[in-house]
């Protein structure tokens, strides 16, 4: 689906939204940005609430809102997006039941899933009968992801749908919306302040920042951004793109081809579908100027620095290998001993791999 | 006719009239005091001070122009005679045309006032599910203010009830047709017929007094 969003939308004298947006969007978009850079009022934009703003809203070549005819786009209800709100949002005088039927009733084009299938995947049987303050926020939350799916639609928006959820029920509802998204080809933005989220869903992320869309990166690039938004997670490290070669019985290791360079990881990744996407956390490698063998870290990279910046009292090192990049997180004192900089030669030790699969995340529906 | 016959038949009479007006006027307010909520149109201060003219016009003001209009010559009187109708001033069928106007303020005002207060992020809600604006007025705003409807229907009936200036410009005092309670009361006094006068004021006192009372009890709940 190709998503245009141009101009510039100004409420009051410190909030400025300059859009400037012209993606495909393909599986999950996840938007990431420090509060008040606008994304909700990106979302809020596609959806149609933002109807008065000189901003042209285009998808697929149908012009929904008109820079040059503020109040005239298609109106909200008819626009084929669903949308998850941060809060519930639930109609208080109406049973779960009730809400979820409210959307079963629009005609307007799109994708429209089965009321039952919904109901199941998100265990909302035992709420049907109960009102939205008898529920816990995170229930309402499920109710509500749940309403939203049962809305026709072309594109699906949510605006960090699991922050009321506890890590459970996300464990078990993330993999069901990736594998919605693909099997009814209908893409996904995300809003996320959560990098294991980006990381467990996301395929290209959008950043951002004083209230621009200032880049849209692959899920790779976007990691490897020293500066990104959500670098102080301790999670923080490169995505990379890797083939399957081998499986050894043996070991229970299977062997994936990255940047010329083996890379062992537990498990047998034949089934997984190419490219299979591993995340090194950056904290898990380690840097060496010299050929080492005596060591029990199997996986080791030869890379060139591309780029090293302050990260607190340590340091991040950005290495290139081939066409991708690996991150690794090392002290002060070791930059300076090895003289790590720029154009440096070096290996990269790592010390654990994360497969991002579908089936890594959780059962499937 | 005796007092008991007149009390009833008046009563009779009352209650239908203020039936008739309440359920014309829970059709018609709703939607224009939803219009009124949420308009931006320039045109609203002059739709709801016409709304709000029973509340500080005498009633009689408003009977004598109604009865202009009504009479076979007037306006209205006009359009009903061509369609074939009989007049209307002095019938049943005029009164609840004036009751209706008289009566709108007291309906559509507290209507007005509890749907400005509903909660913007739900109304969005309806429309990113598909909800036409007609769909979000009748299947999310009514439901959401149910208990301010039935509130604005009693107040509608008990004012139509205790309405007396219109009636008696429009309606005059045919039994049975157009002799309502409030006009009986008047009567009565006019002829000092003292306990019959009493008889019906008290009525109306308790009417009035039993339906507020169960209403705001009923509206805290």
């Amino acid at each position: 689906m190709r998503l245009k969003a141009q101009g510039e939308l100004a409420r009051g004298a410190d909030f400025r939204l300059r859009a400037d947006l012209d993606v495909d969007v393909e599986g999950v978009a996840a938007l990431v940005g420090a509060s008040g850079a606008g994304k909700s009022t990106l979302l809020r934009l596609i959806s149609g609430f933002e109807p008065r703003a000189a901003i042209t809203v285009e998808v697929d070549g149908e012009r929904w809102q008109d820079s040059a005819r503020p109040g005239r786009g298609v109106p909200a209800h008819r626009r084929a997006v669903g949308t998850v709100f941060q809060e519930s949002r639930l109609f208080p005088h109406a049973t779960a039941r009730g809400n979820l039927e409210f959307a079963g009733r629009s005609r307007r084009p799109g994708v429209k899933l089965a009321f039952d299938e919904v109901v199941h995947v998100l265990d909302l049987e035992p709420l049907l009968g109960q009102y939205p303050h008898e529920l816990s926020g995170g229930q309402r939350q499920r109710v509500a992801l749940g309403r939203t799916l049962l809305a026709p639609a072309k594109l699906w928006l949510f605006d960090e749908p699991m922050s009321a959820l506890d890590p459970a029920s996300r464990r078990e509802i993330a993999p069901y919306l990736y594998d919605l998204c693909r099997r009814h080809a209908v893409p996904i933005v995300y809003v996320s302040h959560s990098l294991p989220e980006v990381l467990a869903i996301a395929d290209q992320v959008w950043i951002a920042s004083a209230g621009a869309v200032s880049a849209v990166d692959s899920l790779p690039a976007f990691s490897t951004t020293l500066d990104h938004p959500l670098m102080s997670d301790d999670q923080a490290g490169a995505v990379i793109a890797c083939r399957f070669k081998s499986f050894d019985a043996r070991y229970g290791l299977s062997e994936l081809v990255f940047a010329d360079a083996p890379l062992f990881v537990p498990g047998d990744l034949s089934a997984v579908p190419e490219p299979i996407l591993l995340h090194i956390p950056a904290r898990d490698v380690s840097l060496s100027t010299a050929a080492i063998d005596h060591v029990s870290i199997l996986n080791r990279v030869a890379g060139t620095i591309d780029a090293i910046v302050q990260d607190g009292e340590a340091a991040l090192v950005r290495v290139g290998c081939e066409e991708q990049s690996l991150l690794a997180r090392v002290t002060r004192r070791s930059v300076d001993e090895l003289r790590l900089e720029p154009g440096t030669r070096v290996l990269a030790l790592i010390k654990s791999v994360a497969v991002r699969t579908t089936a890594e995340l959780g059962p499937q529906p | 006719m005796s007092v008991a016959e007149d009390i009833a038949l008046s009563a009779w009479v009352t209650g239908l009239l203020a039936l008739t007006t309440t359920a014309v006027l829970l059709v018609v307010s709703p939607p224009l005091a939803w219009w009124i909520a949420r308009t931006q149109s320039r045109w609203r201060p002059l739709v709801e001070a016409f709304v709000a003219l029973p509340l500080v016009l005498p009633p009689t003001v408003l009977g004598f122009y109604l009865l202009l209009a009504l009479a076979p010559g007037g306006p209205l009187g006009a359009i009903v005679h061509t369609l074939g109708g009989a007049p209307l001033a002095f019938t049943f069928a005029g009164l609840v045309i004036g009751s209706i106007i008289y009566s709108l303020p007291f309906v559509t005002g507290p209507l007005s006032a509890a749907y400005r207060t509903t909660d913007g992020q739900l109304l969005e809600a309806a429309a990113s599910l598909g909800a036409s604006p007609t769909t979000r007025f009748v299947r999310l705003v009514l439901p959401l203010h149910k208990k301010a409807l039935v509130a604005a229907g009693v107040l509608g009936f008990a004012h139509t009830v205790g309405e007396f200036g219109i009636v008696l410009m429009i309606g005059g005092n045919i039994p049975g047709e157009t002799r309502v309670l409030s006009i009986a009361l008047f009567d009565r006094v006019e002829m000092l017929d003292y306990a019959g006068a009493h008889a019906i004021a008290a009525l109306l006192l308790a009417f009035a007094v039993i339906v507020l009372t169960f209403t705001y009890r009923w509206l805290r709940t």
